[in-house]
């Protein structure tokens, strides 16, 4: 299943980490740095277990912890209503 | 016939205020009072008080709860249509400054602006944070903006803060002026002093919770995609701190000694 992220919502990158701001609400919400690098691989071409497997390769964890951690952020994603899925 | 007016300036934007009405004009002329000015208007807004909303024309930029139609330029002219007692026009007034300011590079900040030294320190903070407190610990000495939103304009590549008649509960602004933004202290309360600078992405995190947002369509049609350029250019290229401090007047020794001074 592809995401994307909305094209409504407004995002920008500063050291490395994201602010994204649902203007529907006027929340802010700020990720991190591996949030960020997540929120930038939802093109709406990867999948989730493409985006789990790119993250899985630049840090030191286990496979299920990052794909579940993966799939924990995205859902969280949703329910801000950032992204949509195809 | 709209035989009622009132012109005041707002950080460099010079209002007419025309209605049918004498209250919101009376209302404006006394809660405005160190804001009014005759000069020519950039900033035209027509208020019609009327049982019904006759929706005259296409070019309306928002809803609810206001009635606006009317174009943003270089000039701008609002038609406002209202029910009879609906409008709050100090609301009002408020919602489309915020407008007007993000379009020229700014914003309205939650926010205590001072003038220490002839440039702007700005105390901001969310309901509670110590705006309206340390805004009664100001001095002759100095020359207070607001207690409360303060608008940040940039102008000519720089930043200037002014104050405005969107006041919080201690109505007592020094002087209608504005002066170069120095930087931005966000309040936390404490038992001592002391200060830290923030990155730009705190900084920036910061500054755009403290932002005067309004949850109505304008804002998502004209507003917001600005107000994150606004909010990230600010964010590094003024110094943004994080202040904990002691409401006692030492406040502004500590401001003006160390803070300033980069100590």
């Amino acid at each position: 299943m592809e995401i994307y992220r909305k094209k409504d919502i407004p995002w920008r990158i500063i050291d490395n980490q994201a602010l994204v701001v649902n203007p529907k609400t006027s929340l802010i919400y700020p990720l991190n740095v591996t949030a960020c690098q997540i929120w930038q691989l939802l093109d709406g071409v990867k999948n989730i277990k493409e985006i789990a497997e790119i993250i899985y390769n630049e840090f030191e964890a286990d496979k299920e912890t990052i794909q579940s951690d993966v799939l924990n952020f995205i859902s969280q994603l949703k329910d801000a209503g950032l992204i949509e899925k195809i | 016939m709209l035989k009622y007016e009132v012109r005041f300036h707002i950080a460099g934007l010079n209002f007419q205020v025309k209605s049918n009405k004498a209250e919101p004009i009376n209302w404006l002329k006394e809660r405005y009072a160190m804001y009014l000015v005759n000069s020519e208007p950039d900033t035209k807004v027509k208020l019609y008080y009327y049982t019904d909303n006759p929706c005259l024309s296409r070019d309306r930029v928002f809803t609810k709860p206001y009635n606006i139609y009317g174009k943003i330029g270089k000039k701008c002219e609002f038609k406002i249509y209202t029910k009879k007692g609906y409008l709050g026009i100090g609301s009002l007034l408020r919602l489309l400054s915020s407008v007007l300011f993000i379009r020229k590079g700014g914003f309205l900040l939650h926010s205590c602006g001072i003038i220490i030294d002839g440039s702007v320190h700005l105390l901001a903070g969310p309901s509670g944070a110590g705006k309206t407190t340390v805004a009664r610990l100001v001095n002759n000495e100095y020359v207070l903006l607001s207690d409360e939103t303060v608008a940040v304009i940039k102008k000519d590549r720089r930043y200037y803060a002014w104050a405005t008649p969107f006041f919080g509960d201690f109505n007592k602004i020094t002087s209608n002026t504005g002066a170069i933004l120095k930087n931005i202290l966000l309040l936390k309360q404490s038992d001592h002093f002391a200060h830290k600078r923030l990155s730009a992405y705190s900084a920036m995190t910061r500054i755009l919770q403290n932002i005067f947002l309004s949850k109505t369509d304008l804002t998502d049609k004209y507003g917001m995609n600005k107000i994150m350029d606004n909010a990230f250019e600010l964010a590094q290229k003024v110094p943004c701190y994080e202040l904990e401090f002691l409401p006692d007047n030492r406040i502004w020794k500590y401001i003006e000694k160390k803070i300033s001074l980069g100590v």
